[in-house]
């Protein structure tokens, strides 16, 4: 565990090395966050589904949303990097599972981001446009755990497609494929809840609901009692599943990469 | 007790035949045999080197070794276990420096990278301190601990990373290319470093290395590869002795000679009136040698140069080439003399 620990702390501080990155990242974040809600507010002044969702909800779904969107941003070349420069072969020779090291230093990276990054603007922009408060505490809980889960769903699927650079594949169009569509279907652009019906049963079948639209839904109330824990365990379903796949993916992929060069 | 057994081993690479845009639509492949049924055994405590032209099959070697790739064939044991197989618990007996490439990350300081090697091979604290302590003293790494990686000079990293290879303590350390693109001062203090972590803790090492320095200074065996297979694994006293006959005598005449006659000796390259004659220990001395050009020219000045484990090793290719048997040679290779006919060396083109 100590080794996976110390892994966790490489990936925060390698993510704060570059201090002025890291403050442009938090300056474009604050800007597409205020964008996207600027954007949203001006829809329903001109009408817009209250039906649905409230003024005041949907800027803290706008918020929320865009929050868990910039914690969960992870390293998408790590693996193809590694393979690249060869370095793979060091991760190789380490008595630790390939898998939970690529997961330390993700989740590593993913507080730093949380913490200097994503905190003090979520803080920010709430005051700027007002966020509302969980409806209960069971709704608050259940929305961190909803977002725990979501971290571990979102880096296995991830895993998934990056492992691809295990086999020689260049990853750069798989991840924008990855990427456009999760951002599309997760419910980060557009709630969910304006999509169709149909695609909303075709989404509910698939994890990418579980992944921003669920926590998200849980903290606003709009998910609540035996919805809420069916959610839960469909999300934890779809981690646990993504996770042994991931980890047997890993394990496969690293038998059959060739370590070329010198 | 061998503490590395390879026996048969063999490594056979598949290479898409087809490049560019035709390799999208044929992706039809090709075998390449990287090692070929290699077989040598390791004791505990050797110093071994390993050498060969690139693209010998001595990385793919290692690779294998160290269980980042799985042999084709054959059969192998590091320290008693499979490396590939058991590739993790492997990892706790060996330590590994890839000259190429880094253990270190490289946007943290070095001291990040030697934390991260104790917490994932749960070194106790005071141990650690004092083992990174005593790496920081003998490779001068001291004033660099608090420094990123990627400020560092090669020959820096390269030291820092063979501290982190070595914290843990392993039975056995590979060390790939450690000195490429490392500079004299920094190279001197590596292999200083190695024989003392080889007589002190016993560590066994194998070292791979195009610096014939290296080799020299550290390895009391050698192990060298041509075209994926062994051709020679022996002493280095007894490579030595088996192809190292060879002298050169480095004679500087009074004016540049036109030419004259020498037996049993060639010259290998002239520079105005210096010129360096190479002969065969077995059928001449260099007294006999000198007097014979002194009959001839007048000799203002002379040296005689050993072989180097280089031009050794030139020979041992030049042998297995030449021969396929490896029997040291008596015959000259092409332009060169030896026993035979006089011949007339024509000079001072």
């Amino acid at each position: 565990m100590r080794g996976y620990a110390r892994f966790a702390i490489i990936g925060f501080r390698t993510n704060l090395a570059y201090r002025w990155e890291s403050i442009a990242g938090t300056v474009s974040y604050l800007v597409s966050v205020a964008m996207g809600i600027e954007l949203w507010r001006a829809l329903y002044r001109n009408g817009g589904d209250r039906q649905i969702l409230s003024a005041s909800e949907l800027n803290t779904y706008l918020v929320l949303t865009a929050g868990i969107r910039a914690a969960l941003t992870m390293d998408e070349f790590f693996i193809e990097q590694r393979v690249k420069k060869g370095t793979i072969a060091v991760d190789m020779m380490r008595p630790l599972s390939f898998h939970g090291m690529l997961f330390a230093y993700t989740i590593g990276g993913a507080l730093q981001r949380l913490l200097t990054q994503v905190a003090p603007s979520v803080v920010l922009i709430a005051w700027l446009y007002g966020v509302q408060a969980p409806p209960s505490l069971a709704a608050a809980l259940f929305a961190v755990l909803s977002a725990l889960l979501s971290v571990v769903l979102l880096f296995e699927l991830n895993l998934l497609v990056w492992s691809a650079a295990l086999w020689g594949h260049s990853t750069w169009s798989y991840v924008t494929i990855k990427e456009a569509m999760i951002q599309l279907l997760c419910g980060a652009v557009v709630p969910i809840w304006f999509f169709p019906t149909w695609l909303q049963t075709v989404l509910a079948l698939t994890p990418l609901d579980s992944l921003v639209h669920v926590p998200v839904a849980l903290y606003l109330g709009k998910l609540n009692g035996a919805g809420a824990l069916v959610a839960l365990a469909k999300q934890a379903a779809w981690a646990v599943g993504a996770m042994l796949l991931g980890s047997l993916v890993c394990r496969r992929g690293l038998r059959s990469a060739v370590v070329y060069g010198g | 007790m061998s503490v590395i057994e390879a026996s048969q081993l063999s490594k056979v690479y598949a290479i898409p035949t087809k490049k560019g845009l035709r390799g999208l639509f044929d992706q039809s492949l090709r075998s390449v045999k990287a090692v070929d049924q290699v077989s040598f055994s390791i004791e505990r405590g050797e110093v071994v080197g390993l050498i060969g032209p690139n693209g010998a099959g001595k990385s793919t070697t290692v690779k294998m070794l160290t269980g980042v790739l799985s042999a084709t064939s054959g059969t192998l044991r590091v320290a008693g276990r499979d490396p590939h197989k058991d590739r993790r618990k492997n990892a706790w007996k060996i330590g590994v420096v890839f000259g190429q490439r880094t253990q270190l990350w490289w946007d943290l300081p070095v001291r990040d990278s030697f934390d991260l090697a104790a917490s994932i091979y749960r070194i106790p604290a005071p141990e650690y301190k004092a083992r990174r302590d005593e790496m920081c003293e003998l490779l001068d790494l001291g004033p660099l601990l608090d420094r990123p990686v990627r400020s560092l000079s090669l020959g820096q990293r390269v030291r820092a990373d063979i501290a982190a290879a070595l914290l843990h303590s392993p039975e056995i350390l590979f060390l790939d290319e450690p000195t490429i693109g490392v500079d004299l001062k920094a190279k001197q203090r590596i292999r200083s470093f190695l024989e003392e972590a080889n007589r002190t803790r016993g560590v066994t090492i194998l070292i791979t290395s195009h610096d014939m320095v290296d080799i020299e200074r550290n390895c009391q065996r050698i192990i060298v590869f041509d075209k994926g297979k062994v051709i020679v694994d022996d002493a280095l006293d007894a490579v030595r002795s088996r192809f190292g006959n060879e002298r050169t005598l480095v004679v500087t005449l009074t004016q540049p000679a036109a030419s004259f006659q020498l037996d049993n000796a060639h010259i290998v390259k002239t520079d105005g009136e210096k010129m360096w004659i190479r002969f065969d220990r077995a059928s001449a001395t260099p007294v006999e040698l000198l007097a014979r050009l002194a009959e001839q020219v007048e000799i203002r000045d002379f040296a005689l140069e050993e072989t180097g484990i280089e031009r050794t090793v030139e020979c041992i290719y030049d042998a297995s080439r030449e021969t396929k048997a490896l029997e040291p040679l008596k015959t000259p290779g092409p332009g060169r003399l030896g026993e035979g006919p006089a011949s007339n060396l024509g000079i001072g083109r």
